[in-house]
């Protein structure tokens, strides 16, 4: 019985594991698929002016944030308004007034604003916000980019000169253990690094470039250790084969250790992509929260992850938040069967 | 031709340094940047008291994350009571007890788990497990020490599962062919001879854990509550981890303020480095066996 018993424990351990990823794919899938939307993902986020008229507004669905510049009225009801052709458009929960009966907001005070939208009908101008995610993934294509024109040279150099060159010794564990040290750092603590070094000391400010370099940092661990071992995988016996046939060192890396370890390598660098779009913590600081479009990458400007914790957290928009990750996960499992298939096909020759 | 290969190998050798260079460039920052306030008279806040005040208000002058290392702390604990069971006996499933195609299966979500940005697991808990709470909770807000546990152990299981797996499919076949062959059942030798072989690769994998959930960042700020202040007394209360306060306030903080941000850096820095250490302690352990 107690075997019994333990099989029931065991396999309620995969069963959580597997309903706690059911949850949140299901609820994120929930949540974002409305806005999955072609115009969201090839606009960026812009604002649209509409006319509208709009009738029997209450007075508890009036709210105002601040007063000097604009009006918000928040209507919990979603009030259903008529725009020029007199069809049906359904105003978002808050939007922004510009003109009410013609008079521009900006001249009245509450008071003014409380009666005349309480008025049967109103004519309103008013601004929606739409959000679109080009400039997101614009951003977040360039950062890729960036960062692993970096941090790939970088990284696979040190590992062939790890794997090729020093082998074992003190420089060897020393080296090793600053790889590993810096791979465990959790990335808020780049993220201030990065603020330092690169947008104060540097002078990059925030911007694309100083996220990416920060990133590239970030990746260095990943990229050394996951070469290495595709280094190392490759078998002695082509390097003495090579070697013996009279080719130097370098003529033996590049011709015969790096293409038979490509393989590795390319699945690297895959994970490194779906570690770079997941990656939020080091962009917010360096890289910036706007939402327009960069025009270099100079500019400050949010990645996709970036974006969607901003909707969450300034705005509490779940639902395009989700549709972000929506989109974000998708790519990922794409990367991820991706780097299966090209170990698997790699694999085979070995 | 040799010298070529001389000049090649010291290039190479200096971009490999690089990363030591890094490590070292973000230590030097960390102490630097995190113990100038204390040096002179700037703040009136000391060591002591920074490390162990319970209320932060820097217009105020008073720097105290004594109540942020117990919310990280209690956070973190939460999470391994919860996933360390979880994880290493959904491992233990993979590798020796689901059948072939159920455990490959297994294996790729929790991969995929492992592959989802931190973001997504905030808004998941944000829009999900903090309104739960918040029914359930004797106080009004969901966003409390139990969602930050919550989200932390949702986290940090593949991390454990996925190192666990590949420890317990490191023990070499002929123990549970011994074992099995002395007569135990299957259960028998897999608690009594595989788990404890693949102990030190069990215990890198929660110590791994411990990491991610005390560096966790962006998801656990949406459900965390961040309050200034005030030691948490149950789970249902507002925490501020120590990476929440870091993220909260950079964007703004200046001076003072923002060099004790990255003393609370500096203090996490340390934390995750001493892990590191142990680790490798427990490796180079192993590799002796």
């Amino acid at each position: 019985m107690k075997g019994k018993f333990t099989y029931l424990v065991i396999y309620t351990s995969v069963a959580i594991t597997t309903l706690i990823l059911v949850s949140v794919l299901a609820y994120t899938f929930i949540q974002g698929i409305n806005g999955l939307t072609w115009d969201f993902i090839s606009n960026t986020s812009h604002e649209q002016v509409e006319y509208v008229k709009v009738d029997n507004i209450k007075a508890n669905e009036i709210s105002y944030t601040n007063q000097t510049t604009y009006l918000d009225v928040s209507a919990y009801s979603g009030p259903k308004a008529l725009d020029d052709d007199q069809k049906e458009i359904t105003l978002p929960e808050t939007f922004e007034i510009s003109t009410i009966n013609g008079e521009p907001v900006t001249y009245m005070d509450e008071k003014e604003i409380s009666q005349e939208l309480l008025e049967k009908n109103v004519d309103l101008k008013v601004k929606l916000s739409e959000v679109g995610i080009l400039s997101e993934i614009v951003s977040t294509l360039i950062t890729i980019g960036v960062a692993l024109a970096f941090s790939l040279p970088v990284g696979i150099i040190s590992a062939i000169y790890l794997v090729e060159y020093l082998q074992k010794g003190r420089l060897y564990k020393i080296i090793h253990f600053a790889i590993d040290s810096l791979a465990g750092i959790p990335s808020i603590i780049f993220g201030l690094f990065g603020l330092l070094l690169f947008s104060q000391l540097f002078g990059l400010g925030i911007s694309l470039l100083s996220g990416s370099l920060t990133v590239a940092i970030m990746l260095l661990p990943t990229i050394i250790r996951t070469t290495e071992e595709a280094l190392l995988a490759v078998d002695q016996s082509y390097r003495e084969a090579s070697l013996a046939l009279g080719a130097t060192k370098l003529q033996t890396i590049f011709k015969i250790v790096l293409p038979n370890a490509v393989g590795g390598i390319i699945v690297a660098i895959i994970l490194a992509i779906g570690r770079i779009i997941g990656e939020s913590a080091i962009l917010i600081f360096t890289a910036g929260t706007v939402d327009k479009m960069p025009a270099s990458i100079f500019d400050s400007s949010a990645t996709l992850t970036v974006k969607a914790y901003i909707l969450t957290k300034e705005y509490g928009d779940i639902a395009t938040a989700s549709t972000i990750g929506l989109i974000v996960i998708t790519i990922i499992i794409i990367l991820n069967i991706t780097a299966k298939l090209i170990a698997k096909r790699f694999n085979r020759y070995a | 031709m040799k010298s070529l290969e001389k000049k090649v190998e010291f290039i190479f050798k200096l971009i490999t340094i690089l990363s030591v260079l890094f490590l070292m460039l973000i230590t030097i920052f960390l102490i630097v940047r995190g113990l100038s306030p204390f040096i002179g008279d700037k703040t009136n806040t000391s060591i002591i008291g920074f490390l162990t005040g319970s209320s932060w208000q820097p217009s105020q002058d008073v720097y105290g994350i004594g109540y942020m290392i117990i919310s990280t702390i209690s956070a973190t604990l939460g999470a391994m009571i919860i996933a360390i069971p979880i994880g290493v006996l959904t491992a233990l499933a993979i590798v020796e007890v689901l059948p072939k195609k159920l455990a490959k299966m297994m294996n790729m979500a929790v991969e995929l788990l492992a592959g989802i940005p931190s973001v997504i697991y905030g808004i998941f808990g944000l829009g999900l497990i903090v309104p739960l709470i918040a029914k359930y909770s004797p106080q009004v807000q969901g966003q409390s020490l139990l969602a930050v546990i919550l989200v932390l152990t949702i986290m940090i299981l593949p991390t454990i599962i996925a190192i666990s797996v590949t420890a317990i499919k490191a023990v070499p076949q002929s123990y549970k062919e011994a074992s099995l062959g002395l007569g135990a059942t299957a259960m028998y030798t897999n608690f009594k001879v595989i788990l404890p072989a693949a102990k030190s690769g069990i215990l890198t994998a929660i110590i791994l854990a411990i990491g991610r959930a005390v560096g966790e960042t962006m998801a656990i700020i949406l459900v965390a509550g961040n309050v200034a202040g005030g030691i948490p007394n149950s789970v249902f209360d507002q925490v501020r981890p120590l990476t929440a306060n870091i993220a909260l306030e950079m964007s703004y903080a200046s001076g003072v303020h923002q060099s004790m941000l990255f003393t609370t850096g500096l203090i996490l820095f340390v934390f995750i480095l001493c892990l590191n250490i142990i680790i490798y302690k427990i490796i180079n352990r192993q590799k002796e066996l």
